[in-house]
């Protein structure tokens, strides 16, 4: 099954630089998908399941027009359990990130700007975590 | 009779009473008889047959408390004199009419008598009875008129002073008062002060939270496109080493053109999507067995889908390695792309920060150009803007301009938009229109469409201190602040508002201040 990494920002740019990076860093091991917004990401989660893709990490903003980023990754644990979630964030309100950890499973909360290093890192950890829990 | 005049004149409720003094028992018998007669009793007489008696009878009646209306003393007698007797007399009781009765008129106990005694009155013996009766009678009224007088002038002096004491009175209390005051006003200036310092804080406070979140995304950027740069630098050129020998001139020629066909616009992740199923179309149309991730290397490049020219490539044993090649060759071009949008996008907020925090510091006049100053207060709004609001601005084609200070009028705006913000719960229309049709002056409209203002604080809402924003969210100085501000520019707000449509706040201000 083909597996993919999900990264949602509202800011384009962002987009486009996490998916040169985690490109770089990761190869072309995983797909990467992006979507700029929370209900288009959950839309195209639908969608990837529909056809077969395995979203097996998401990386999102916090703060998003919309949906907040851990309203989104409670909505996404519910219906899709057993994904790596991080939260890569210039701004997260505290209440928000506990929330996240404790309802939504979060990994790790990352701060803008980030370390490429450090965002690879976590994917990585995760990703094992997940393998040991299955 | 002069007896009713008496009695009128006399406040006490004795007699009045004349001292009569005599070493002669024969005249002071008839002074006594006389004046009784005269006066139908009405009149206490106390004699004395020297002057030394005299004066020690006047001194008990004083002593008494008594009032000596008139002293009538004879002149020549042995120890002290009449003249002598009166003026020691007039020492002890001034008030008192001293007659000097002689037959000896010595001018000189008289003028003594005069100068020393107050003299009332000079008669010769032998005297005519009714003449002295008269004589007393005036001496009585003139007595009790002048105590009266004196009374009178002691109640009105006393009047006075109470008066002037009242009169210190009140100015000291007036002055602690108004002391008191000037202290409360003092207190009450610099609480003001500090609340509109705290409002400032506040605002601040939401602004710095806001501007490192838009900060960090550049930073963001920045930091990742470099680090790609640097780690990437010996790929690329391995890769493309390896396509100058892969390729011949030709495909080389075409391969090159292919990587300046990249289009630097972003996409959005929709069209994105849509691209690439447009490319697996395109692969399939030409029976190119091409992977899923070289359609993710075009999608990234964002290449028209319409490649035909560059089909050898496509075709290509090594295709594959060619389109990452070119991909990773791209994404290096694009990387720097990033880099200098996210610089241009900080440099920015950061402009947009220093105009606005320059507030207070250089408060002079300035020409300005009123979009510009209302953009640079959107942008740091953006990020609590486009949480879910949408911003419609209406501004005319041409450059509007007008006399103001600049810090000040971003203050304003900062504040409406802010208010509307809060209004709307950050979701909604915040439309901003710049208004330019009157000679004059100028009109900037901020329409939100929250719930609106109710009609019962319509009034308030421009008064100091008034909020409706729970206990500590807001210190109801706001629009205090910026009406001042508004003033200042010989400006006024209005205000519209329907509860369930909206709220406008209408602001007028001069285009000139000449």
């Amino acid at each position: 099954m083909e597996k993919v990494i999900l990264c949602i920002d509202d800011e384009k740019i962002i987009l486009d630089s996490l998916r040169i990076q985690l490109r770089r860093e990761l190869g072309y091991q995983y797909g990467l998908e992006l979507a700029e917004n929370a209900e288009d990401g959950l839309a195209l989660m639908e969608e990837l399941t529909d056809s077969g893709v395995k979203v097996i990490v998401i990386v999102t903003d916090w703060l998003m027009p919309g949906m907040k980023g851990d309203e989104f990754l409670i909505k996404v644990h519910k219906r899709f359990p057993g994904i790596v979630k991080i939260m890569l964030s210039g701004f997260v309100d505290e209440a928000s990130v506990a929330r996240a950890y404790k309802e939504a499973n979060l990994f790790k909360c990352l701060r803008k700007p980030w370390e490429s290093e450090e965002l690879v890192r976590t994917i990585r950890e995760g990703l094992n975590q997940l393998d040991k829990q299955q | 009779m002069g007896l009713g005049i008496l009695i009128f004149i006399n406040m006490t409720s004795s007699k009045p009473l004349v001292l009569c003094v005599d070493d002669e028992p024969v005249i002071l018998s008839a002074l006594n008889n006389q004046l009784r007669r005269y006066f139908n009793n009405h009149l206490t007489i106390e004699t004395a047959s020297s002057g030394e008696e005299g004066i020690e009878i006047l001194d008990e009646l004083l002593s008494e408390g008594r009032d000596v209306e008139v002293i009538v003393s004879d002149q020549l007698m042995p120890g002290i004199k009449g003249d002598e007797f009166l003026t020691l007399s007039h020492e002890r009781a001034p008030r008192s009419l001293k007659i000097l009765l002689t037959g000896y008129a010595s001018l000189e106990s008289v003028g003594n008598a005069i100068n020393h005694a107050n003299l009332y009155r000079f008669i010769g013996k032998p005297w005519q009875e009714d003449d002295l009766g008269i004589t007393v009678r005036e001496a009585i009224n003139v007595y009790w008129r002048e105590k009266l007088i004196a009374e009178q002038n002691e109640t009105l002096k006393t009047l006075n002073h109470e008066l002037e004491q009242k009169v210190r009175e009140r100015t000291r209390e007036l002055l602690q008062k108004n002391e008191a005051l000037e202290e409360s006003i003092a207190v009450t200036v610099s609480t003001q002060r500090k609340l509109i310092q705290s409002e400032k804080m506040a605002a601040l406070g939401q602004l710095v939270a806001g501007v490192a979140h838009e900060v960090n995304t550049p930073l963001g950027v920045i930091k990742s496109s470099i680090g790609y740069m640097i780690k990437s630098y010996d790929h690329i050129l391995r890769d493309f080493t390896r396509i100058l020998r892969v390729l011949k001139a030709r495909e080389m020629v075409l391969f090159l053109r292919m990587i300046e066909l990249v289009n630097k616009e972003f996409l959005t992740t929709k069209e994105e999507r849509d691209l690439r199923q447009k490319y697996f179309g395109w692969f399939a149309e030409n029976g190119l067995h091409l992977s899923k991730i070289s359609a993710d290397c075009l999608v990234e490049m964002n290449l028209p889908a319409n490649l035909e020219k560059f089909l050898p490539l496509f075709r290509h044993e090594r295709a594959e390695f060619i389109i990452k090649a070119a991909h990773s060759i791209t994404m290096h071009e694009k990387n720097a792309g990033h880099i200098k949008l996210a610089a241009d996008k900080a440099d920015k907020i950061i402009f947009a920060l220093k105009s606005h925090s320059r507030m207070d510091q250089t408060d002079s006049i300035g020409r300005i150009d009123l979009a510009r100053n209302i953009e640079t207060v959107l942008i740091l709004y953006h990020n609590q803007v486009k949480q879910g609001v949408e911003v419609i601005k209406k501004y005319p084609a041409s450059v509007v301009q007008l006399d103001g200070y600049a810090d000040e009028l971003s203050q304003v705006w900062t504040n409406l938009i802010h208010n509307s913000l809060y209004a709307m719960q950050n979701k909604g229309k915040l439309t901003i229109e710049i208004i330019d049709s009157h000679p004059e002056e100028v009109q900037v409209n901020v329409t939100d469409n929250g719930p609106g203002i109710p009609d019962e604080i319509k009034d308030k809402i421009f008064n100091p201190f008034f909020t409706t924003k729970p206990v500590g969210e807001g210190s109801g100085l706001g629009l205090e602040i910026i009406s001042r501000i508004v003033e200042k520019h010989m400006g006024r707000i209005e205000l519209e508002s329907t509860v369930g449509v909206g709220t406008t706040f209408k602001v007028f201000l001069k285009r000139s201040h000449k």
